[in-house]
């Protein structure tokens, strides 16, 4: 669907690269999540996609169309979900949704039906200048859907959401996916990119520095091992160990605990996103 | 056609909800009172009364006696009524569009929402067809209602006609400059000096208008000039402007059409090498 091949961009032109040498592929129908702290290149490297920016070296193509080909009638096929939600503050939510629909040449969502999706219908005749930021932030993804795109760029689409609306909101992006929608979204959130990402690129100083499905980089960098809480022999204090369940000596023992019934939780040491982009860059993603 | 009705539709309900109804229908109704206030005489008459109270015939006699020479074709005096809604019906009604069309797009520029509109297939073309055709609408709309309110009622219908046409052209081009001209400014504070001295520039013509012997050639080229004129004109003897040696009318729609036309293609230039290219809008 997406192909970038060798991309670059400089602000400044003075050879201080934002986003460097970064190639990567996106097949239809998936969610690529591009994960990197801010300033990493994520936003840059969305708005080259989108021509936002214009391209100054490499290649974007979708579908094999060349970006530079391609046409404002394209656009009908896109929706974009910017980090700085960009609404009209002296129109309503509603006013807004129905202002947007109205700037495409394809068959759109009802504006209410879709308010109603992200959980704002009670707030549809609110101008969006008495929005909290979460709500504009529902908003600006409630906007990026109403042409019915078939390709989703979504910037931090998690940014200042409570876990129970951004769980509603990742249910949505899921469903999108399903009906065949391509997703490309930027995050610094690593549960987010986990929980929904099938592949994902760590970008670090403009460059991808690891790229893969989110299982396979764990896999590569974690560790195959449980942390197990027990209660000691007297039935007092707490104890804990770590176990490498490839080994014999460590897999009798957990065995051994277990059956003892003295065994309280058990944690997998699988690395998280975020522990293997401090191994790889030695900073967190925040 | 949708693309621009949205963004018609957008620009007004902005523009209503940043207080311009208000400011309009004030200004409306304060221009509406000025009109009836003042007394309807003319300078004539002033002078006549001057003349009668010095009751000095020699100097009446000596004054005949001066060759006159006539700047164009002699006409009935204007009364201060008349000669009030001609300055308003130019610097006042199209001014409109130089000003709100400013503002509007400083608030688009503080929300960050043409750079949600440039990810749509809307385009350049739409976004400044919607915007001159909008303002251009209200500017013919105040136009019309306070010439409705004042003298309105006293004009034929070929003067409607000339004067609305006047407002169309005078209006597109009025919207296109005071776009291209905001395009340079980030903020309503950085435009507003150089914006209300181009507005001040723009009144020189009224020294014009008051004292016909200053008629330098450099300000008959101001766009406010040939409207002052073709407004009188078209107020006072109507259509039949246009035939006149002067020619005030005609002359004034095709210098109009004609800055219209290169008003426009600079704000679709600057608009689309500046609004739809800046990475952080």
């Amino acid at each position: 669907m997406i192909s970038v091949k060798h991309l670059y961009h400089d602000y400044e032109g003075k050879g201080s690269f934002a986003v460097e040498d970064v190639s990567f592929d996106v097949p239809a129908g998936s969610i690529y999540g591009f994960l990197g702290p801010s300033g990493s290149g994520k936003s840059t490297v969305q708005n080259l996609l989108t021509k936002l920016l214009a391209l100054q070296k490499g290649d974007v193509s979708y579908e094999g169309v060349p970006l530079r080909d391609i046409r404002p009638d394209f656009f009908n096929r896109v929706g974009y979900s910017f980090e700085l939600p960009n609404l009209y503050t002296k129109l309503t939510g509603l006013e807004n949704l129905k202002l947007h629909a109205g700037l495409f040449s394809v068959p759109t969502e009802d504006p209410e039906r879709v308010l109603d999706m992200v959980g704002l219908a009670d707030a549809a005749h609110r101008k969006t200048s008495q929005y909290s930021k979460g709500m504009k932030q529902r908003l600006s993804f409630a906007r990026s859907i109403m042409n019915r795109p078939d390709l989703l760029f979504l910037d931090e689409p998690m940014s200042g959401l409570d876990p129970t609306t951004a769980a509603r909101i990742k249910a949505i992006i899921a469903e999108k996916r399903a009906a065949g929608v391509t997703v490309f979204m930027t995050t610094h959130n690593m549960y987010t990119a986990d929980e929904l990402c099938d592949q994902v690129a760590f970008l670090n100083e403009g460059r991808i520095i690891a790229m893969d499905t989110p299982r396979n980089l764990k896999l590569a960098y974690g560790e195959k091992s449980v942390k197990i809480e027990y209660a000691d022999d007297d039935g007092g204090a707490f104890r804990s160990e770590t176990l490498f369940l490839d080994r014999e000596d460590d897999r009798r023992r957990f065995m051994q605990l277990t059956e003892a019934g003295r065994v309280e939780t058990v944690h997998s040491q699988e690395a998280t996103l975020e522990q293997i982009f401090m191994r790889l860059t030695g900073r967190g993603l925040s | 056609m949708r693309t621009l009705a949205s963004l018609m539709s957008a620009e007004f309900t902005t523009m209503r909800r940043n207080l311009f109804s208000i400011i309009m229908v004030l200004t409306l109704v304060l221009t509406v009172a000025g009109f009836y206030l003042i007394p309807d005489s003319t300078h004539q008459d002033l002078g006549g009364a001057v003349a009668a109270a010095d009751d000095a015939p020699e100097l009446e006699a000596a004054l005949a006696e001066l060759p006159v020479r006539y700047l164009g074709e002699p006409r009935d005096p204007i009364g201060n009524r008349m000669s009030l809604i001609i300055n308003l019906m130019v610097f006042e009604v199209l001014i409109l569009p130089f000003v709100f069309i400013a503002v509007n797009l400083f608030q688009e520029k503080q929300d960050g929402t043409i750079r949600a509109y440039r990810v749509t297939p809307g385009g350049t073309g739409r976004y400044l067809t919607a915007k001159m055709l909008l303002w251009t609408g209200l500017t013919i709309l105040y136009g019309v209602v306070l010439l409705l309110c004042t003298v309105g009622f006293g004009l034929s219908p070929a003067s409607w006609a000339a004067m609305l046409l006047l407002l169309l052209v005078a209006g597109l081009f009025i919207s296109a400059f005071g776009l291209f001209v905001a395009l340079f400014f980030s903020s309503i504070n950085g435009w507003f000096l150089p914006g209300i001295s181009l507005l001040l520039v723009s009144q020189l013509p009224i020294v014009s208008y008051l004292f016909p012997t200053f008629s330098p050639s450099w300000i008959t080229w101001f766009p406010t000039y040939r409207l002052l004129y073709a407004v009188r004109d078209i107020l006072t003897i109507g259509p039949a402007g246009l035939m006149g040696p002067g020619d005030t009318i005609g002359g004034s729609y095709g210098y109009m059409a004609i800055l219209a036309l290169a008003a426009t293609i600079a704000a679709f230039a600057a608009t689309k090498r500046i609004l739809m290219k800046e990475a952080r809008i």
